[in-house]
């Protein structure tokens, strides 16, 4: 077994892009975590005074979710560019793609989780509202899909 | 629209106000009288007569309300209304009095079923008391004999029992304590005595927290009391379900109530109409809006069958009117989106057929997957032909019924059919998963064309409103400015590769120079002081900018097709790396394609509608919409169970497409 020092961890490019990798899923599905989770107690406080609203505030409370989904979808695709004879400028920008979904994915899900949140009140209070609450949601949801599309495209400039 | 205005004897306004609502085309603005005739004419005073109709109307819906809840029917995923024949709803309608009777005796089976429910309650918590008894051979609702006493309660849980005993048979050897449980917290025990010691031994049994429970409504000893209370629940029981069978036996009136709820609706409505009209002791005025094509027929019919005089003329130019929008089958499938945004003013041209193939269009490339579209397509198709619903659900379907079908297309174009890779060899446009930067371009492309679109149609308002010069003016100098501006730019527009020095943005610079010359020239023309004119043109420059975001706003066009298409893709590779035996293997792979491919059409599904919507309301209808109308309202019967088949709406139907204007 070759000797491993730790300073040539910093000079090895896979390990630039399995960071990368891991920043996008780990701060995308984290915020997803976060936003789905302040949706759900708000949609459980509203289901337990009016049960009939739990397919509603499910819907709404699922909607932070597709972060995870995309951070998911560009780790995939940064470990898929992972090959034994890269460069570490390739290690590196491999790395700095995955920035643009893992931040902005976990910024935007605390905050579709938090227009969620508001939406499942205007659920509780006019059961009408349901779509109305979806559209605010779903504009959030535009950020994510944009750092999504950002970080494919630089995916394929590598 | 045209405006009516009819003058006509009083005893026979009610009968009037009923014909017009079957009609149900013309609405009834309100008036007041003015302040000449004030002493003779004023507005009915209807507030009695609605108060009336409300509680009946609440009673109804109440009754209604519980039959739902305890004899349901299933209703299909679409329904509507019935459809009832005049002459069976006026047989109904006569029934009122009766079925309101029916409604009344539904609400008291409720209210039985309340009390039945509070009594069990009283029971159960009676049961629960009993509990800690049930050893006890006691009697526990004789707490005097002849010359004894005998006492239910609690002593503490610390205390010892026997040392209780002994301490009480030392003073009291008459006496005796039973312990009928004992807790952690205390023992539950019955205490027997004489009369005439009780009040000491009730000081002694103090010293060890004594606390006295008297158990009432007991009867026997607790076992025989709980067997007792079986029984009345059981009786209980029975009666609930005579109640609930009752019910039941009720909500076949059910059909009945809905058709007197209906007619109590429609007498609100109508007994609102009289309060807007203007009455004298003998005669009333009535003003309103009815759609122009059917003048002369409300006309003859009016003059044929009352007494009255009937004036109609067409709305004076620059008058507000109520708007009707109505367009042909297709393209009022897209009333859903614009009514989601507001209606159009009277003075503008009606948007729906721009933003028709648009929307549409726009919502295919967004989704861009033929197959979800394909199944979309089938899904709304199927509903369509297997359900009768409403209007307003049949728009809305019927547009994704459309969305699909464009979707199918996008899918044509981009070679994108369930995200399978091979297939793109097929595109018979581009893909975008190829080359993103190339369809970034064009989604700005096509959200140029779009906003061009949009400002023809402010091209034509204004032209509509005050003249074709001011329309080359405000918008015709406009394009030459941004037509420059674009042209320009076209060196950055990412994949096109075009170099600065051609001769297409050599010419744009020079194009951009005119029109910004041209704009600033005339926008200031009708500012009344001389810097008005000069200056006035510098915040339409400031357009540009706000046009330049607008287009950047199109990728979204971009991003939301790619990134159905890539998951799309995900899916589908995750999918085929399953390894296991062949079996196992085809049923992971299809979960996980049926899984992922659900996920992602519903993500994208939902998401393309609400951009597309986004789009026309803010970069579209931006461009030349000002909204502010009033909604056409007809005064007719406002339904929620059953619509009213009219001998008078045929009327109206015979003929009238020739007359459409």
């Amino acid at each position: 077994m070759p000797e491993l020092k730790f300073s040539s961890l910093f000079m090895n490019p896979q390990v630039y892009a399995i960071f990368g990798a891991a920043i996008a899923f780990l701060l995308a599905a984290l915020g997803s975590s976060r936003g789905c989770g302040i949706a759900g107690q708000a949609a459980a406080g509203v289901v337990a005074e009016e049960p009939k609203r739990f397919t509603a505030t499910m819907i709404l409370q699922a909607m932070p979710s597709t972060q995870a989904i995309y951070g998911f979808v560009i780790a995939n695709m940064i470990l898929g560019k992972i090959s034994g004879d890269m460069t570490l400028s390739q290690g590196l920008s491999l790395f700095i793609i995955g920035l643009p979904m893992g931040i902005v994915g976990w910024y935007s899900a605390v905050y579709q989780g938090k227009v969620a949140t508001s939406g499942i009140h205007l659920v509780a209070k006019r059961p009408g509202g349901l779509f109305n609450a979806i559209i605010y949601a779903t504009m959030v949801e535009l950020f994510a899909i944009f750092s999504l599309v950002v970080s494919i495209i630089m995916l394929g400039k590598v | 629209m045209n405006k009516i205005t009819v003058l006509g004897l009083k005893q026979e306004g009610s009968q009037l106000l009923k014909s017009l609502m079957d009609l149900g085309v013309v609405e009834i603005t309100q008036e007041e009288p003015d302040s000449e005739i004030c002493g003779k004419a004023r507005n009915v005073n209807v507030q009695d007569e609605l108060k009336k109709i409300d509680s009946n109307l609440s009673m109804l819906a109440k009754a209604i309300d519980i039959i739902d809840i305890y004899a349901p029917v299933r209703k299909p995923l679409f329904s509507a209304r019935r459809v009832v024949a005049e002459k069976d709803y006026n047989e109904v309608a006569k029934l009122r009095d009766s079925v309101l009777v029916t409604a009344g005796r539904v609400i008291s089976c409720e209210e039985e079923l309340m009390k039945l429910k509070s009594d069990e309650n009283r029971l159960n918590s009676l049961a629960d008391s009993l509990k800690p008894w049930i050893d006890l051979d006691l009697p526990l609702n004789v707490s005097y004999t002849g010359y004894a006493f005998c006492h239910t309660g609690s002593i503490s849980g610390s205390a010892d029992v026997n040392i209780v005993r002994e301490t009480l048979s030392q003073e009291f050897p008459e006496s005796e304590i039973l312990v009928a449980r004992s807790e952690k917290d205390r023992h539950y025990v019955a205490v027997i005595g004489l009369k005439e010691n009780e009040s000491e031994i009730m000081n002694i049994l103090r010293n060890w927290n004594w606390n006295k429970i008297s158990i009432r409504d007991a009867c026997g000893t607790a076992g025989e009391t709980l067997e007792h209370l079986d029984k009345k629940r059981a009786d209980l029981e029975k009666a609930r379900q005579a109640v609930l069978s009752r019910i039941v036996e009720l909500a076949r009136e059910r059909e009945a109530l809905e058709v007197v709820y209906d007619s109590f609706q429609i007498e609100r409505a109508r007994t609102e109409a009289k309060s807007r009209l203007i009455s004298t002791e003998f005669a009333f005025l009535m003003k309103g809006w009815l759609p122009a094509e059917y003048s002369d027929k409300i006309r003859d019919y009016l003059n044929g069958r009352f007494c009255c005089a009937v004036e109609i003329e067409e709305p004076a130019k620059d008058e507000e009117f109520p708007v009707l929008l109505r367009n042909r089958s297709a393209v009022e499938s897209i009333s859903p989106v614009i009514s989601m945004y507001g209606v159009p003013s009277s003075l503008e041209l009606d948007p729906s057929l721009v933003t028709f193939p648009f929307y549409i269009f726009i919502y295919g490339l967004m989704l861009g997957d033929g197959g979800y579209g394909l199944i979309i397509s089938l899904i709304t198709g199927y509903i369509l032909l297997k359900y009768r619903m409403e209007q307003a659900t049949k728009n809305f379907i019927k547009l994704l019924f459309y969305c699909g079908l464009s979707t199918m297309l996008a899918g044509a174009l981009f070679g994108s059919w369930f995200g399978i890779g091979s297939l793109t060899k097929t595109a018979l446009w581009i893909v975008p998963t190829e080359k993103p930067e190339l369809m970034m371009s064009y989604s700005i492309l096509i959200g140029i064309i779009h906003m061009y679109t949009g400002l023809f149609m402010k091209a034509l308002n204004i032209a509509r409103r005050s003249g074709i010069l001011d329309a080359v003016f405000d918008v015709g100098f406009d394009y030459i400015m941004l037509t420059g501006f674009i042209m320009s730019l076209l060196p950055y527009a990412p994949g096109l590769s075009i170099p600065a020095s051609s001769p297409v943005v050599q010419l744009g610079y020079k194009v951009f120079i005119v029109g910004v010359i041209l704009v600033l020239l005339t926008r200031g023309r009708k500012s009344k002081n001389i810097f008005g004119k000069i200056f006035g043109g510098l915040p339409s420059l400031y357009g540009i900018i706000s046009f330049f975001s607008d287009c950047l706003s199109y990728t979204r066009i971009l991003a939301l097709g790619l990134a159905s298409a890539i998951i799309g893709d995900i899916v589908n590779t995750l999918g085929m790396q399953m390894g296991g035996n062949l079996i196992l293997r085809y049923i992971v792979v299809t979960l996980i394609l049926l899984f992922g491919h659900t996920l992602n059409f519903a993500l994208n599904a939902l998401g393309a509608f609400v951009h597309s919507c986004r789009l026309q309301f803010l970069e579209f209808f931006g461009k030349f919409l000002e909204g502010g109308g009033e909604a056409f309202k007809p005064l007719r019967a406002d339904t929620e169970y059953i619509v009213i088949d009219t001998e008078l709406s045929a009327l109206l139907k015979s003929g009238t497409k020739a007359g459409v204007k």
